[in-house]
């Protein structure tokens, strides 16, 4: 476990020093997110006031925290297999398939920063969030955290289902995407989910993100402790992570074994 | 040394084995039942032509790719079953310069593979230290990669593969793009790393300046790999060998 723990440091340390070799991208991201919160500010202005989404206070607060938790979701489940892929096209996987690394350590460490990022991203825009109404709660904050760490455990393993696809066809990324976007538009990401249509209602149901988001509202919004939430939507997260933990682990070692019996780790 | 089916015993090194390694790739034959046991501490030569298998059974070695048939071994670790143990041992080098993170200096690069051996911060960077100077790369270590030669990059491949002093070294063709210098740096660095104990295992398409470093030598032809024995240039004044 430390071990793993110290690979995902070096990863992240090195995808950091790469990534501040980009300056402009990163200011432009928080540019973008800062943007993002304006753009939703006003949108909250136009759409508030109905029975579906409350007042503009309410629906604002409500996107504030969709957006936040879609970022790290996107983060989580598309970073492993988007840099897997990298990695493929660079040329560096097969150099790192060499190395003493389990491919569990290889995959969080793929993961790692850009979580790290958008968790950081996801504080800074609720800064900028507050002097637009963002406020006006008190948070459970030991209940954001458990929602927290549970919710990107479930992530990553759905990101570790992506990487193993990325590392067994070399592609994939693309169907990462799709996931993403359909977990977040069925989850309830900038609307509630009772404005989809009944034939979307499935999606709602089996999306990990549609109790993610109704724990961490919870938590953030009515002050809901730990114990009500893991009693109800975190209980349900709970068990996806039992499921999806351990598929994801078991299908990134399948990947790594099928792409070595076919000779793929050192092609593109 | 025997290999006992799922077990993880050998302890002392005993080098590079592979018996009746076969493998297809796309319904052609690259390897066809191919045999070489390179002993520890030697250093040893696999030529062939382009396109012959050679760094497919470097890859074998260094468990990236998996033998279709036969077993092949590191220090009596069998590749397949105990892919992780060989990933230990083992210090791999393939030809090709993107296999380096460009945006990174030479001694970030190097310093982050260390610690991916296991290796300490303080290891790590003593170990790298003396890597960039045994292969003359001190002076342009705190460069992109991207700003590097070709020969540089591969001075830093190389150097890469002998991080966390492996016990089995498998070069894919090491002199490659290097000038006079390079080369000699470079032989003299491999005979090193032999002479302290490792095994190590260079594929070329020409023995060149190898030649005269190795300890054994096999040429590779039609996917099975045969010993070597070399005959001396002839002299064109006397006919007879060169002096």
């Amino acid at each position: 476990m430390t071990r793993t723990f110290e690979i995902v440091r070096i990863f992240a340390l090195k995808d950091l020093r790469i990534s501040l070799t980009y300056r402009l991208s990163f200011v432009l991201g928080l540019f973008t997110a800062f943007y993002g919160m304006l753009s939703f500010f006003f949108i909250s202005r136009v759409v508030g006031h109905s029975a579906t989404v409350g007042t503009p206070e309410e629906y604002f607060q409500f996107i504030v925290i969709g957006v936040v938790i879609g970022n790290i979701l996107r983060a989580a489940v598309m970073t492993a297999a988007s840099n897997a892929r990298s990695d493929q096209l660079e040329g560096t996987l097969e150099i790192l398939a060499t190395q003493p690394i389990s491919p569990v350590a290889l995959a969080l460490g793929w993961s790692a920063l850009p979580v790290m990022e958008a968790i950081l991203e996801g504080a800074v825009t609720m800064l900028v969030a507050v002097p637009l109404g963002f406020s006006g709660f008190t948070p459970d904050w030991l209940s954001v955290a458990l929602v927290l760490v549970i919710s990107i455990a479930v992530f990553l393993a759905v990101g570790f289902l992506g990487a193993a696809i990325v590392l067994a066809i070399q592609q994939g990324t693309g169907v990462m995407g799709m996931v993403v976007g359909v977990m977040a538009l069925a989850g309830g990401t900038i609307f509630p989910v009772s404005v989809l249509p009944s034939s979307a209602h499935i999606l709602t149901v089996i999306s990990p993100l549609t109790y993610v988001l109704r724990a961490m509202r919870g938590a953030m919004l009515h002050d809901q402790s730990p114990g009500y939430l893991l009693s109800t939507s975190l209980g349900v997260v709970l068990i996806y992570a039992a499921v999806a933990i351990p598929l994801g682990t078991i299908a990134l070692s399948m990947s790594f074994r099928f792409a070595r019996s076919r000779g793929s780790l050192s092609r593109f | 040394m025997r290999i006992v089916r799922g077990s993880t015993r050998p302890s002392a090194p005993s080098g590079l084995k592979a018996q009746c390694v076969t493998r297809r790739f796309g319904g052609r034959t690259i390897l066809d039942a191919a045999d070489i046991e390179v002993p520890p501490g030697a250093l040893a030569v696999l030529e062939g032509p382009n396109g012959a298998g050679k760094t497919t059974l470097l890859r074998i070695f260094a468990t990236v790719v998996r033998p279709d048939d036969g077993e092949a071994s590191v220090d009596g670790y069998d590749v397949v079953r105990d892919g992780a143990r060989v990933r230990e041992r083992i210090g791999a080098a393939f030809v090709n310069e993107r296999s380096l993170y460009w945006r990174l200096t030479g001694r970030e690069n190097l310093r982050l593979f260390a610690r991916t051996r296991g290796l300490s911060s303080r290891d790590a960077r003593s170990q790298v230290d003396s890597l960039l100077e045994e292969l003359d790369l001190v002076a342009i270590s705190r460069r992109w990669v991207a700003d590097l030669s070709a020969g540089q990059r591969q001075r830093l491949i190389i150097a890469r593969a002998g991080l966390g002093m492996p016990t089995c070294m498998l070069i894919d063709e090491p002199l490659r793009g290097l000038d006079e210098a390079g080369i000699e740096t470079m032989l003299s660095f491999l005979r090193g790393r032999a002479t302290r104990g490792a095994t190590v295992l260079i594929v070329a398409p020409k023995l060149d300046e190898l030649r005269g470093e190795a300890d054994a030598l096999y040429r590779l032809r039609d996917g099975q790999i045969h010993p070597w024995t070399v005959p001396e240039p002839v002299s064109p004044s006397t006919g007879g060998p060169r002096p």
